[in-house]
């Protein structure tokens, strides 16, 4: 064998095993102590306070804005009911009573602000200009209507009502909505802790204790709604609640309720198939131990970095932990074969840990992790790093614990070692036959066109689900029904704000930069798509109309300042309108509701109202974009299209120079990296098939499949090398090094997306994606990697 | 062996090549067809294919085919327009907020501003001809011109104010160059019988004199010698002695206000707050509730216009809140 071409496994011999073993009491001791350093500092670690701020592409155009909109104004806390009606409309008797119940309902539930309820039996009112002048009474009137006449009435005065179509009511008429504003926990905490005694405070910051508050706040919130609902929904309405607040106490239930059952079952499907390939109690011990371990020292050195994790990429390390676990698979795996051969265990556990590729993958998996370091989105980076840490945990447990570990104890029986042969073989040996013969150009063949009709279907790709709330749990979770019903039945609740700044302190109560405003609005309105835009000039115009005689031609802004402070203090004493316009007049917001929210239609509408923002250039002030869903949408979506591609390139990139680096041959390296390359094709394809968006979620997840899908190819590589050794003829070696290692490789692929199964499941769709997505790489990965590198070795007869 | 590295090479690169490819980036929308938008206070019809509208933000719309397509033209102001009047089908005028005047001598293709000598919200106007003209506003301003607007002049409207009160007045309506009406946010309705010099309280049925409340009349039409008036809670009253006295009539609803009203030949629509038109045939002793699509019902209509042409087909317009327009072909009502 030309040492030039032979698998380079200076990166195993870098750590000289027999070393360790001579001295593994000293190195046990010295790895149970970093280990239980790094146990340590698991209490340290952080989570992302704003785990929305660190998805956002960094240096995002919108961000400015977004950052001074929510400084001007918070969002309110507020729960948004939706009551549907699923035969007729509202207009009956029997919802106008349940509408009444439920408004009465939440005015018991502790936490809301009862005289801010708003509902059609409550806090909205109608105008009237009768003789005596204006009249201000609820919409429903002096008494509740009854008859068919008294709803037509009703209707009217509904359709007429700035709070009706669309806002309180659907644009249908079939579905109401109802508002209770919150709370404020935050100063209610503040309250609180502030008249614990300090025995009290003692070990309790007002961080821990405001988040302890907010989580009760939160489960008794959804508590007691819960019951509501079970008391309100009949066989004609349902009754739907959304807020920050519920999906926030629905996530944190179904994380702890869901996660811990996945993560349950995950171990004991992880147990069942080592018991069943091993068939040996090292066999499960040592790769489980070795998944805690490399996430123990991960987590530990991520903890040590300061580096915060995202909630949102909670399951990446476990990811990480099972790639982990896989490694140990397979290393315990070359040891029983080894052993076999040489019946020496020193000698065993020595070639198993260093003449095998596991240290090449390990390094490339790592290194191609860490190049999520060069997104843009701060989540990503962040997740780059623990890649990083995770590489140092998975060579200490796997390179230097495992060898150990297995040092103490006896080496395994003829019996015992588990299978070598069997079903997983005889698919090995079926694809073997495949790449041997004509057969082999078939493959060939269909490698090509996987590649290249995978490459073309990157076009149809398109970034997506990725809204803030919606993408996080699954579709038909009842706050995501009641969230479609508000987008697609009332005004909805995609916006993409316009920030509005004075060039002067007050400016913008003068007439041009109202009339500024209401223009833009306008055109968000006629040009843009909005369903509806609402800027303060429209309040300006509502008062100014109130005030007035009713006539129509009084819903216009005054031409005069002091006339428009006037109205316009009105307006701000009244209340609620701290998100359209700040009490300074400097700062303000357009608010337009727009009736789609995929990538493309963001898009459109960003483009637009920047043209129109480049074109109506103002001396009196200055718009820029952000905020709103769809502001915040667009900053992932963003982060997202930057990221993906240029990750995966990189990845692609870096694994064909690390394959030179291992095998020394530019041949070997593209043979062992095309199958990887030809699994992200299968995967492209079916995504734009089944029309699959490409989630920020998968930026990662991606990058680390292709990282460790380089174990399949350089196994193979190594196996096929070796039987070249002896057999000197491509054909029989690709025969001989299937027979050896193509069971292990599809062994491995199951124990990894075996384990992934029970998370496909979890409510917690974000986290799901992640899972599902490099389940399916994986498995891709083995089998591409079956089917092509035979082939390819067949054809390109490589020198070893 | 030279031929499958080449192979080798070239597949991967022409793959990187179409991943790096992946279309992202934001597509400019197509423009969209001119839509008419925005708060629209009146509207005329100048000649059988020619019809304007004004609104909020100086907006102007003229259309020459029948409002198959709409024009804006430039007002060169960004305050609301409220009134228009064509007493002929080149000679317009249009008021509006800020004491704004405009007139066009071209059938409305463009407008240049006359000086009103006032800031005030001017809410109406009406010509009787190319020369006489009032207009009428807030805080009790009312204009007159005999000379096209060349020059305008307040009238000595005192009425109000010498019941200490300033008051909007919303209507006016020239019966001739002499005989003009107007009505005024307290419910009042007012004749001038010599051109603005002096005017009279004409007792509308609707005003309370001992309580001194009234039910708002917010609009005037005239048609063959009887004026017309409609306001608050459906409220409909006419004069056919040139306002002297007025009848209370039943507009056949009482809840939504009518904000505007015209009549050609006893033929006459009247519509309001919630999409409300009513029509009469019988110059208003009956009138009959007109069926609208389900969006008009979500906006106020504040501008009825109606002309028979020269060819002797009645043309009209209705015009509302965010850009709700109706056209009227004799008895045919279309929404744009």
């Amino acid at each position: 064998m030309s040492e030039k071409k032979m698998i380079d496994c200076s990166f195993g011999k870098a750590c000289d095993v027999n070393f360790i073993l001579r001295y593994r009491t000293i190195a046990l001791i010295v790895l149970l102590v970093l280990t239980g350093f790094f146990c340590f500092q698991l209490k340290n670690i952080k989570m992302a306070a704003d785990p929305m701020e660190s998805m956002y592409l960094a240096g995002h155009k919108f961000l400015p804005a977004l950052h001074a909109i929510n400084k001007m104004a918070p969002a309110p806390r507020m729960l948004v009911c939706i009551l549907d009606v699923k035969s007729g409309d509202i207009y009956s008797c029997e919802t106008i009573r349940k509408i009444d119940s439920i408004t009465r309902g939440l005015m018991g539930i502790e936490g809301i602000l009862p005289t801010g309820i708003t509902s059609l039996t409550m806090g909205i009112d109608h105008y009237n200009n009768t003789a005596e002048g204006l009249t201000i009474e609820s919409i429903l009137g002096g008494k509740w209507p009854e008859t068919q006449k008294d709803f037509e009435v009703l209707k009217r005065k509904v359709a007429v009502n700035p709070m009706g179509p669309g806002k309180y009511v659907s644009y249908d008429g079939t579905a109401v909505m109802i508002t209770a504003p919150l709370l404020d926990i935050e100063q209610k905490a503040q309250n609180s802790y502030n008249r614990l005694t300090e025995k009290e405070k003692v070990g309790l910051t007002f961080e821990k204790y405001k988040d302890q508050k907010k989580a009760e706040f939160n489960t008794n919130l959804l508590k007691s709604i819960n019951e509501l609902k079970s008391k309100e929904d009949d066989t004609n309405h349902t009754l739907y609640f959304m807020g920050e607040e519920v999906i926030t106490a629905q996530m944190t239930k179904m994380g702890i309720e869901h996660i811990s059952i996945a993560a349950i079952i995950m171990i004991v499907i992880v147990i069942v198939l080592l018991i069943y390939y091993f068939k040996t109690f090292l066999g499960v011990f040592v790769p489980i131990i070795t998944m805690i371990l490399s996430l123990l020292w991960g987590m530990g050195l991520l903890s040590l970095s300061g580096i915060k994790l995202n909630p949102m990429a909670l399951l990446f390390p476990l990811i990480l932990g099972v790639l982990s676990l896989a490694y140990s698979t397979l290393t315990m795996k070359q040891y029983y074969l080894l052993y076999d051969e040489i019946k020496d265990k020193k000698k065993a556990i020595a070639a198993a840990y260093e003449n095998v590729p596991v240290s090449i993958s390990m390094v490339t998996a790592g290194l191609i992790t860490l190049g999520l370091c060069i997104a843009r989105v701060p989540m990503i980076k962040d997740l780059g790093y623990l890649g990083l840490f995770w590489l140092v945990g998975t060579f200490a447990s796997v390179i230097l614990f495992n060898p150990i570990l297995i040092s103490f104890f006896p080496p395994p029986t003829q019996t015992k070692r588990g299978h070598q042969r069997g079903i997983w073989q005889a698919l090995a040996d079926v694809l073997a036959k495949l790449s041997l013969g004509s057969t082999r150009f078939v493959m060939l063949i269909i490698l090509a066109l996987i590649l290249v009709i995978g490459g073309f279907s990157v076009k149809k790709l398109e970034v997506g689900d990725n809204i803030p709330g919606v993408s996080y749990i699954r579709p038909n979770h009842p706050w995501n029904q009641c969230f479609n019903l508000l987008a697609k039945k009332f005004m909805g609740p995609y916006q993409l704000l316009v920030y509005v700044k004075a060039k002067n302190k007050g400016g913008l109560l003068d007439p041009d930069a109202i009339g500024a405003m209401g223009d833009f609005s306008s055109y968000l309105k006629d040009e843009c798509g909005a369903r509806d835009s609402i800027a303060f000039d429209y309040m300006i115009q509502m008062a100014r109309w109130t005030l007035m005689d009713g006539s129509p031609k009084w819903q216009t802004v005054p031409v005069s300042r002091q006339k428009i402070k006037g109205l316009a203090g009105m307006v701000i004493e009244e209340g609620g309108v701290e998100s359209f316009m700040d009490k300074t007049f400097t700062q303000a917001t357009i608010s337009p509701f727009f009736p789609e929210s995929d990538a493309k239609s963001i898009d459109e509408y960003a483009s637009k109202m920047q043209a129109y923002i480049d074109s109506h250039p103002s001396n009196k002030v200055e718009f820029s974009l952000g905020g709103g869903l769809l502001g915040m949408t667009k900053a992932i979506n963003d982060g997202t299209l930057d990221a993906y591609p240029k990750i995966l390139a990189a990845a692609f990139i870096g694994l064909f120079i690390l394959g030179i680096l291992a095998t020394r041959s530019l041949l070997l390296s593209l043979i062992m990296a095309l199958p990887i390359i030809a699994a992200q094709a299968v995967l492209w394809l079916m995504m734009a098939f089944l029309g699959v968006p490409v989630s920020l979620s998968a930026v990662p997840v991606a990058d680390a499949s292709i990282g460790f899908g380089s174990v399949f190819g350089y196994y193979l590589l190594w196996q096929i090398a070796f039987a070249y050794q002896e057999s000197a003829d491509h054909d029989t070696a690709i025969r001989d090094g299937l027979g050896n290692i193509g069971g292990v490789v599809i062994f491995m692929s199951i124990l990894i997306f075996a384990p992934c199964l029970p998370w496909f499941f979890i409510g917690l769709k974000f986290q799901s994606n992640m899972v599902l997505i490099f389940g399916i790489t994986l498995i891709l990965e083995s089998i591409t990697a079956l089917m092509f590198i035979p082939a390819l070795i067949g054809w390109f007869k490589p020198d070893f | 062996m030279r031929t499958k590295k080449i192979f080798l090479l070239v597949l991967p690169a022409a793959f990187l090549a179409c991943f790096t490819l992946m279309p992202t980036k934001s597509y400019a929308g197509k423009g969209s067809l001119m839509a008419l938008s925005g708060n629209l206070f009146a509207s005329a019809v100048i000649s059988e294919h020619s019809y304007i509208i004004v609104g909020d933000r100086g907006k102007i719309y003229l259309t020459n085919d029948g409002a198959k397509t709409w024009k804006v033209i430039d007002s060169k102001t960004k305050n609301a327009l409220a009134s228009v009047s064509f007493p002929d089908d080149r000679h317009g005028w249009i008021t509006g907020q800020g004491g704004v005047i405009l007139h066009s001598a071209d059938g409305g293709r463009t407008w240049e501003a006359q000086s009103s000598g006032v800031n005030k919200y001017l809410l109406a106007v009406d010509f009787f001809d190319v020369n006489s003209g009032f207009a009428v506003g807030a805080d009790s301003t009312v204009l007159m011109t005999a000379d096209g607007g060349k020059t305008w002049i307040r009238s000595p409207f005192t009425l109000a104010s010498d019941l200490g009160e300033e008051v909007n007045l919303l209507a006016v309506r020239m019966m001739d160059a002499r005989h003009v009406c107007i009505t005024d946010d307290g419910g009042r309705i007012f004749i001038t019988e010599d051109t603005g010099k002096t005017w009279i309280d004409a007792r509308s049925p609707l005003y309370d004199e001992e309580m001194m409340v009234g039910r708002i009349l917010y609009c005037l039409a005239y048609d063959s010698g009887t004026l017309y008036a409609t306001g608050v809670d459906g409220s409909f009253v006419y004069s056919k002695d040139q306002g002297e006295t007025w009848t209370e009539a039943s507009s056949g609803i009482t809840q939504p206000d009518l904000y505007c009203i015209d009549m050609v030949d006893g033929i006459g629509l009247a519509a309001g707050s919630g999409g409300n038109i009513i029509r009469t045939s019988d110059r208003g002793k009956t009138w009959h509730m007109v069926e609208v699509p389900e969006k008009v019902t979500q906006a106020w209509l504040s501008g009825i216009t109606l002309k028979k042409c020269d060819s002797g087909t009645v043309k009209g317009l209705v015009v509302g809140q965010n850009g709700t327009v109706g056209i009227i072909t004799d008895s045919k009502l279309v929404w744009q």
